[in-house]
């Protein structure tokens, strides 16, 4: 049942319900943990998405560093080289894909936050007893800890940096980031589509999940390609 | 001209191939930056590196030694106009941009350090780590022990021969691995992954449009992980491997030469064990057939 309630998360945090329903979904949510968490996970995902839509549109460097201090990447000194400023387009001007994070996360979310989910937040060596089982974990977990929560934030953060410095890269390197990324969303949307229908399946979800991570490590050496120019 | 020199320095030929030779030893790094071309690197018994540079214009070497690193760049002769377009020749100054062709000779105990943008490069015969990476060009390194990286964002990638911990990543391009030994760690996001004769302990190769191709040992005790989006993965493995085989698939079949049993499975996924099963084998395909197949 806590499927069809599901789907419609998004719906009831937009205000697009009825009264009926609205009071339909509570009374569902006070009975079932699983649906107020992933309601919970959603509702933090648009806050923060909307925070950032709401920011400043920060240095693309200065952007750099916060992303790498959370996720523990190296930071090169600063060189001179000529602004990337006069680079940056208003990015308000240009229509954040927030979508596509937003579907992500919310997948993250499900993901931590139901059934087997709960696998991931803890996360230690305790979690299976097969060489398979345990390490797979430990991947699983430290891929949370950078992590599920902060997922959709990174790679936010990291899309509007390769934006802003589109314009220092040669137009084919672009052009295959694009082709790039478009490769790993398709992968990433046809994962969530294969869950949808199998949402117990712990290959798809460890597939989800490391999909994820890819272009996780895409947008990251992506955005580091102008620093070695 | 030829050269030996220690400490900082700063080699100068203005000359359409410069050619400089600096004493090193061991425990140095060389770092070596090129914009544009290729970069060769290739070993001898001196204790000194040999620095070919050319371009087709004056070209100028500057060599830096820095503690245990000697860093290499070249400046390039060029002439501007008025407006600063390289046409009207009427004033000239020292710059970067331009294609260079490297060839180094170094030591083989020498760590060797390659980056570049629009450049091959090739690392043949040294011992010591080695790392490159170049945003669009090709990358074949043979040889090398200890940590070996390569990555290229756009070319294909080429390690063989080599020991120690190799990290290759590619993100629209081939990844050829084989005759090596150590942990294996490979990842595209376009391309095929081929590993061959692999001798390793730990193995992790992953694409996301591509096959995925391994032939090698199976150590007891081992982990190997193989996996693609969209595309086949096929293992070689030899007769008496003693491995946990967990096999998925969303969409493709599973085809093998092993005579086995199931021992669970459910969402995708299945396990069985070949001999006493002490080594983890995963193969996962999400969208195409997975083969495992005697060596």
């Amino acid at each position: 049942m806590s499927d069809n309630w599901m789907d419609r998360l998004s719906d009831y945090l937009d205000d697009e319900m009825s009264p009926a329903e609205r009071a339909q979904l509570e009374e569902r949510l006070a009975e079932d943990e699983a649906l107020a968490n992933t309601l919970e996970g959603l509702r933090r995902v648009k806050a923060r998405a909307r925070a950032v839509d709401d920011a400043a549109p920060p240095h693309a460097q200065q952007l750099w560093e916060g992303i790498a201090a959370r996720i523990g990447a190296t930071v090169p000194a600063r060189r001179e080289a000529p602004s990337v400023a006069g680079a940056i387009r208003p990015w308000r001007s240009r229509r954040v894909p927030l979508s596509i994070p937003q579907l992500i996360a919310a997948g993250v979310a499900l993901m931590v936050l139901s059934g087997g989910g709960v696998l991931l937040v803890q996360g230690s060596d305790e979690v299976g007893d097969t060489p398979l089982a345990s390490s797979d974990a430990r991947g699983i977990a430290a891929f949370a800890s950078v992590g599920a929560t902060r997922y959709d934030q990174a790679v936010f953060d990291l899309v509007q940096v390769l934006e802003a410095q589109r314009d220092l890269l040669d137009p084919e390197t672009v052009e295959t980031i694009e082709q790039n990324l478009a490769i790993i969303d398709q992968a990433i949307a046809r994962s969530l589509e294969a869950l949808r229908d199998a949402p117990q399946s712990e290959y798809l979800r460890s597939h989800l999940e490391q999909t994820m991570r890819q272009k996780l490590t895409l947008l990251q050496h992506a955005t580091a390609l102008p620093r070695s120019l | 001209m030829s050269t030996i020199l220690a400490g900082v320095m700063m080699m100068t030929a203005l000359v359409q191939a410069a050619d400089t030779t600096i004493a090193v030893e061991e425990g140095m790094r060389l770092s070596v930056r090129n914009r544009e071309g290729e970069i060769r690197v290739t070993t001898w018994q001196r204790d000194a590196v040999r620095i070919v540079a050319s371009n087709g214009e004056a070209i100028r070497i500057d060599a830096e030694r820095s503690g245990s690193v000697l860093r290499v760049r070249t400046s390039i002769r060029v002439e501007w106009d008025d407006v600063g377009e390289r046409r009207g020749r009427r004033r000239s100054d020292w710059g970067d941009d331009g294609a260079v062709d490297f060839a180094i000779t170094v030591p083989a105990y020498l760590d060797v350090e390659l980056s570049g943008i629009e450049t091959d490069m090739s690392v043949v015969g040294t011992a010591g780590d080695v790392s490159v990476e170049t945003v669009d060009g090709l990358v074949v390194v043979r040889g090398g022990r200890g940590f070996i990286h390569a990555r290229s964002h756009d070319g294909d990638l080429r390690v063989e021969g080599a020991s120690g911990e190799i990290e290759v990543n590619a993100s629209s391009g081939t990844i050829w691995i084989r005759d090596v030994s150590g942990d294996v760690a490979a990842q595209s996001v376009n391309g095929d992954i081929e590993l061959r004769n692999i001798d390793s302990r730990h193995v992790t190769a992953r694409t996301v449009n591509g096959g995925v191709t391994f032939g090698g040992v199976v150590h007891d005790g081992g982990r190997y992980q193989l996996s693609t989006h969209d595309g086949d993965v096929t293992a070689s493995i030899p007769e008496g491997t003693n491995a946990t085989v967990s096999v998925a698939n969303f969409n493709g079949d599973f085809e093998t030469r092993f005579p086995i049993m199931l021992r669970g499975g459910a969402g995708y996924k299945f396990d069985f064990t070949l001999g006493d099963g002490s080594a983890a084998l995963v193969l996962e395909a999400f969208s195409g057939d997975v083969l495992l197949l005697r060596q």
